[in-house]
């Protein structure tokens, strides 16, 4: 599904990721970790298409299409998902109908029924329950005035109803309880599918209790130093990221 | 602290001229003797102060030196409104409760006015002394060269009266229609005094419309309400492009009232609302917001002086503009804590969209404080889309269009999603995010 070759990018003059190469396949869960300033975040913004960074070397192909070549929405309508660490807020743009608008232009390029609001709304009030998230997030701005943990929900529950093909979790770990980090990693873990495939971007290996990646690879110094299986992230959790230096 | 405004510039005598010469000419034939006195009051004040200029601290970012803003006509009878064009200004829901003031005339056969108690009136104050000797203690205070003219040109007006605990679910509406028809601008002087009893609960439109090209109307309103009053205030303004509207409106709040404003702007020549607000008793909260969304070269003007006069009031000031091609806004609002208004809780935030480079924002938040143990804030920021909330929506399947289309709507939707009647919010709605679409 991904298939990303000797990957050089960075941003202005620094360069940040040094040459990674991954396979990622349908059905599978990859986690990347690594200590901070290892490249991981950047990985994420460069795979979304973020404008600020810039890649100097390397193809990525998605699908079999280069990704490099397509606008961040053209990368969100082809099936890459990507769920922020620190989500932006938009007041005035409600919750309910940024995503039903959302959820629509998807539906609509892949030929699929749009859904009027009420439609939307049971669909919407059915995933926001497995989530645990009050109905009163609906109404208010997107994001705004947002817990961080009602924030990496809000992530999760796009993820959802959009039902892309790759997501990427940046940090979903961070900043969550032990209960919101259960709720979030079992509806992650029944998202997953072997028709999706997921990266789990962590410093932590705690959510890897709840969501079992198939592959795990430590970042470092801007490339991937080493890979394994979970037998890899319980290594770190023991050892710490010394094991790698 | 005001600048002295030196009256010996050949601009500002020419408009003192002109002015002089429309009000001899009111006071010979058109004028009402029952506001002679408030007349004469208030042109002796505009000779004193002479006509502001740009320096003028009152009006910064406003062009006063415009000849069109003194060289006005005074209709003598007003436009007659066809029932379709009055029909269309009244919002569902405001059928029963609706007043129409054309050129400043309340036009009795457009309005329909129904208390079931009798606890609401609407009245001419020509005779009511007491109302009179008001509008004559404030013109005495007043600074506005603009609400000067109101008075010093008002043949009529009149008093919203509501009583002791009424309560109305709905909205009263009050139209204000201006006709610009003629060669030179249209004055028009509504002046409404609106007093709410104690204890009562309030919805109030103010929709200002100028009908055509010229239009000039210069409304004044005076909300003073009682104890634990509860007043929802809604303004929209709209209108011809080549029209010009200037509005003062002040409000006097007594203790534990509690008073909502939302003012929407559609622009023209020129747009300009002064408010003034007085928390005078304990307890009193003011939740202000104003919106525009501007194009081609419309202006919109918010000035605002609002004074905590007493212990443990809050205010909140928030202002929104869009603007594009040549348009220009501006919010200048100072909040006054007094003397012993101790526990004062003040915040004022003003953001301006930029769609266009030569578009103008300017923002002038400013706070005086004589009190102790007070909590004042306020910020501004004027700039173009936020890139980090484009790029969420892109990563959410949305284009570059649609996605800047969302930002800026949702820009101006958080103030007009928060007007209290969804057929006035879906008006406004309708009259300034129609104006995003090219």
């Amino acid at each position: 599904m991904l298939e990303i070759k000797d990957l050089h990018a960075g941003i202005e003059e620094n360069e940040i990721l040094k040459g990674i190469s991954l396979s990622v396949n349908k059905g599978e869960i990859h986690a990347i970790m690594g200590p901070n300033g290892s490249g991981k975040s950047t990985l994420g913004n460069v795979l979304a298409g973020h404008p600020s960074y810039k890649v100097s070397n390397g193809s990525v192909l998605f699908e079999g299409d280069d990704l490099l070549t397509l606008e961040p929405e053209d990368r969100a309508l082809k099936g890459l998902f990507i769920a922020y660490q620190h989500p932006v807020e938009i007041p005035g743009v409600g919750n309910a109908e940024f995503m039903r608008m959302a959820y629509n232009v998807k539906a609509k390029k892949e030929g699929r029924e749009e859904l009027d609001p009420l439609d939307f709304d049971e669909l919407m009030s059915r995933k926001m329950e497995l989530l645990g998230m009050d109905a009163k997030y609906k109404e208010r701005g997107v994001n705004e005035g947002f817990s961080g943990g009602e924030k990496k929900k809000n992530e999760i529950l796009q993820m959802a109803l959009l039902e892309p093909k790759l997501t990427i979790l940046d940090e979903i770990d961070s900043g969550l309880d032990i209960d919101a980090l259960r709720i979030v990693a079992e509806n992650i873990q029944k998202l997953s599918g072997d028709k999706n495939a997921i990266i789990i971007i962590t410093h932590f290996p705690r959510i890897l209790k709840y969501i079992k990646p198939h592959f795990v690879h430590v970042l470092g110094s801007g490339r991937i130093l080493k890979s394994g299986g979970i037998e890899l992230a319980m290594e770190l959790e023991s050892k710490g990221y010394d094991i790698i230096k | 602290m005001q600048k002295e405004i030196p009256v010996k510039t050949k601009g500002s005598q020419a408009h003192l001229a002109r002015i002089k010469e429309r009000f001899d000419g009111f006071i010979q034939s058109g004028s009402n003797p029952a506001f002679g006195e408030i007349n004469e009051l208030a042109s002796g004040i505009i000779k004193t102060l002479g006509y502001p200029h740009r320096t003028h601290e009152m009006f910064t970012f406003v062009n006063t030196a415009d000849p069109s803003l003194t060289s006005f006509d005074i209709s003598e009878q007003p436009t007659r409104l066809d029932d379709d064009t009055a029909r269309s200004l009244v919002y569902t829901g405001c059928e029963n409760s609706v007043l129409f003031f054309i050129d400043g005339s309340l036009d009795r056969g457009l309005s329909s006015f129904y208390s079931k108690d009798g606890k609401m009136s609407i009245s001419p104050i020509e005779q009511n002394q007491a109302a009179k000797r008001e509008i004559l203690e404030k013109t005495k205070s007043e600074k506005d060269i603009f609400a000067l003219l109101n008075a010093a040109f008002m043949k009529e007006a009149f008093l919203l009266d509501v009583k002791d605990g009424e309560s109305t679910e709905g909205f009263i509406q009050l139209i204000f229609a201006a006709s610009g028809s003629g060669e030179s601008p249209a004055l028009s002087t509504p002046h409404i005094l609106i007093r709410t009893g104690e204890d009562t609960n309030i919805g109030i439109i103010a929709r200002f419309v100028s009908l055509d090209k010229g239009a000039f109307s210069i409304p004044a309103l005076s909300i003073s309400a009682g104890e634990g009053a509860k007043i929802k205030y809604i303004c929209v303004q709209e209108g011809h492009e080549d029209s010009r509207h200037i509005v003062k409106t002040s409000a006097l709040l007594s203790k534990d009232t509690h008073f909502t404003c939302i003012t929407a702007s559609s622009g023209s020549a020129l747009v300009r609302h002064n408010y003034e607000i007085h928390l005078q008793g304990e307890g009193a909260e003011t939740d202000f917001n104003a919106v525009s969304i501007l194009k081609e070269k419309e202006q919109a003007h918010h000035y605002i002086r609002l004074h905590h006069e007493a212990m443990g009031c809050i205010s909140r000031l928030k202002f929104r503009n869009i603007l594009n091609d040549k348009a220009r806004a501006s919010a200048d609002s100072t909040v006054v804590v007094h003397a012993g208004a101790n526990l004062s809780d003040s915040d004022q935030v003003m953001k301006s969209l930029m769609l266009s480079p030569d578009a103008k924002a300017d923002s002038k938040p400013n706070l005086m404080i004589y009190a102790d143990d007070v909590k004042c804030t306020h910020g501004s920021a004027v700039g173009q889309i936020d890139p980090e909330q484009l790029f969420y929506l892109k990563t959410r399947c949305f284009s570059q269009d649609m996605a800047q289309r969302i930002l800026t709507t949702g820009f101006a939707d958080e103030i007009i999603g928060k007007i209290p009647f969804a057929p006035a919010r879906d008006g406004v709605r309708k009259m300034l995010l129609g104006k995003l679409e090219r």
